[in-house]
């Protein structure tokens, strides 16, 4: 697929001083081009008379140009200029980007390229000689649709502000798909863009919330302050200073650590961060990358937002991703490291190979952590709050998220970022899925709720069993899942 | 003797004058062609890369799904709908006659093809 390319058109201009006969140009002009205005046209052939150069029409197609040749008209001509067309249109429209009048890169891959010279080497390389390859990009055409499509079906379903996605390839880094709704469209001539139509998944950073505890246990698992069986507290909420940390979900009673996953309980990552200690929580996040801009290829990206502070107070709402907001692709990175067996890779739109990216990446957790990792992930998919993304047969494991967002310098309740991620097949992550949506509101399908369990995480489980079997995965079935098929096949006959 | 030689000496100017005009020609004649040939060339190429813009602009996934959606009676896949191999022989049916071999298989892009002519 060409995501964009050069044509070459051809643009109309007149020498008026050449014309001889002004009313029968006009109307040999009109005639073959029954878009252009009889009235503007003589106006401008007639009162710029002593101009030798106007302007009649840019950008011509081939068809219009040959009739006008035909024509024969003395003093006017065609210049041959060079278009950037971007055919796919909205598709993938933030990590493409766009360029100026002269083909200059403004935004996104195009301005990356541009700034490697790789364009303007292209436009001076003799043709012939083949010297510049066009760029490949790590974009599947097919998953980004499927991604796009399903957030738009959810932002109007959820009635949500905004939304975005990503599929990357955990073992790569390469992203398959990055939507951002309300997108643009590179074609149009105006690119006078407003700020919600900016890429959120890069330049915009926001607080993932619970999906940033995946962090606090890769890293409680990897000091090993932790194990599986270890036991917290959340009977009463934590109190630091004037603080209180309290559960969304409160079970009030002492959490084994996979239940802490699943029930997503604030008290006990926070008590888990705590554990582990401040200063080596730092040394953490800073060795995942969190404390710093992660830079692509594309070039609109944002810093990381931290806690001014790090007091213990910080370190346990960090833990549970309050006060710490990131690019969404950022976060999705460090997740996919942490799923893959550890390795953390840089995430790229340009095709690698999985030994490049193997060489580039950097070692953050243990084999055994990420293997631990994996479990949680598919069990909270399996009796968690992803449970609405747990597509029967692809193995898939998830963390949501739902964080209130700060209108006015305050928390607001009611205005909420519904986020999940999630990757599968889990025996072995091969993609890494993550929703985002800006303000879902309730519905009375989802029995008044509003949180990510309800609409990220369903939207997800769409996108999944869409993608899935484009990007090869076979599908398997346990007993149980079989038995689980049945009753939906039941359930759908009844409906039908 | 001088008079032979100079009679000589002139056919043989006259024949590489005429040998290096017609050569002259033939080059000239080339070299057009080869500047026709170029032109043509590039203009294949600017064709070759506006089908190919219009390619992906009639392939986009969004043009497709809607068509598809307008004109066939297709679903996305399901999990469940996969099979191994090996599970091949319990997922068939037992008869072959069981399945409808005579109705003739519905083809609804060729019917659609069909009205448009």
């Amino acid at each position: 697929m060409v995501i964009a390319t050069d044509i070459a058109v051809a643009s109309l201009y007149a020498d008026p001083r050449k014309i001889i006969d002004i009313d029968e140009a006009v109307e040999l002009l009109t005639a073959t081009m029954p878009d252009l205005d009889a009235k503007t046209l003589r106006s401008k052939l007639t009162q710029q008379g002593n101009r030798a150069f106007v302007w009649l029409k840019r950008q011509v197609s081939p068809e219009e140009r040959d009739a006008v040749y035909n024509l024969g008209i003395p003093g006017v001509g065609f210049v041959n200029e060079r278009r950037r067309v971007y055919p796919l249109a909205r598709l993938a429209s933030h990590v493409v980007g766009y360029v100026d009048l002269d083909t200059k890169g403004i935004a996104g891959i195009e301005k990356y390229l541009d700034d490697q010279g790789a364009l303007y080497t292209a436009s001076l390389a003799d043709p012939d000689k083949h010297v510049a390859m066009p760029a490949q990009l790590s974009l599947d055409i097919r998953v980004q649709h499927a991604l796009t499509d399903e957030i738009a079906a959810a932002i109007k379903k959820f009635r949500a502000r905004a939304g975005g996605g990503i599929v990357l390839d955990v073992n790569t880094g390469e992203v398959l798909a990055l939507a951002s709704l309300p997108d643009f469209n590179p074609n149009d001539e105006n690119k006078r863009f407003t700020t919600d139509q900016m890429n959120k998944m890069t330049s915009g950073v926001f607080e993932l919330g619970s999906v940033i505890k995946a962090v606090t246990f890769a890293m409680a698992f990897d000091y090993g302050t932790i194990g599986l069986e270890s036991k917290f507290d959340a009977r009463y909420p934590l109190v630091i200073g004037n603080a209180r940390i309290s559960d969304f979900h409160a079970q009030r009673r002492v959490l084994t650590v996979p239940e802490v996953f699943t029930n997503s309980s604030n008290i006990g990552t926070a008590k888990m961060a705590l554990e582990v200690g401040t200063e080596r929580h730092q040394e953490f996040l800073r060795r995942v990358g969190l404390f710093d801009r992660l830079v692509t290829e594309i070039p609109e990206n944002a810093k990381p937002l931290l806690p001014r502070r790090w007091s213990r107070l910080a370190t346990a709402t960090a833990a549970f991703g309050h006060g710490f907001a990131v690019q969404p692709l950022q976060g999705a990175a460090v997740v996919a490291g942490l799923l893959n067996g550890g390795t953390m890779m840089t995430p790229t739109f340009i095709k690698r190979d999985r030994a490049e990216a193997e060489a580039l990446g950097t070692r953050i957790v243990k084999e055994a952590t990420s293997e631990t990792m994996r479990y949680l992930f598919r069990l909270n998919a399996r009796e968690g709050s992803a449970g609405k993304a747990d597509v029967i047969g692809y193995r898939v494991g998830g963390k949501t998220g739902t964080a209130e967002k700060v209108i006015n310098g305050r928390y607001s309740k009611n205005h909420r970022l519904a986020s999940f991620i999630g990757a599968f097949p889990m025996d072995a992550p091969r993609y890494l899925v993550l929703v985002m949506l800006d303000e879902p509101q309730a519905l009375p399908e989802t029995y008044g709720f509003a949180t990510s369990g309800w609409n990220a995480v369903p939207t997800a489980g769409k996108i999944i069993e869409r993608i899935a079997p484009m990007l090869g995965i076979a599908p398997k079935f346990t007993p149980e899942d079989i038995e689980k098929l049945a009753k939906q096949a039941k359930a759908a006959k009844k409906e039908g | 003797m001088h008079k032979v030689l100079n009679v000589v000496l002139v056919l043989a100017v006259l024949v590489s004058a005429f040998l290096l005009y017609s050569l002259e020609h033939s080059t000239r004649g080339l070299e057009r062609q080869i500047a026709e040939l170029r032109s043509d060339m590039t203009d294949e190429r600017e064709t070759m890369k506006l089908l190919q813009a219009e390619w992906s602009s009639l392939t986009r996934p969004e043009r497709l799904q809607k068509l598809a959606a307008d004109n066939l009676k297709l679903q996305p896949i399901k999990a469940s709908q996969f099979a191994a191999q090996s599970e091949l022989g319990a997922r068939l049916p037992e008869r072959v006659s069981d399945v409808a071999t005579e109705a003739k298989p519905a083809d609804p892009i060729n019917d659609i093809l069909q009205k448009m002519q």
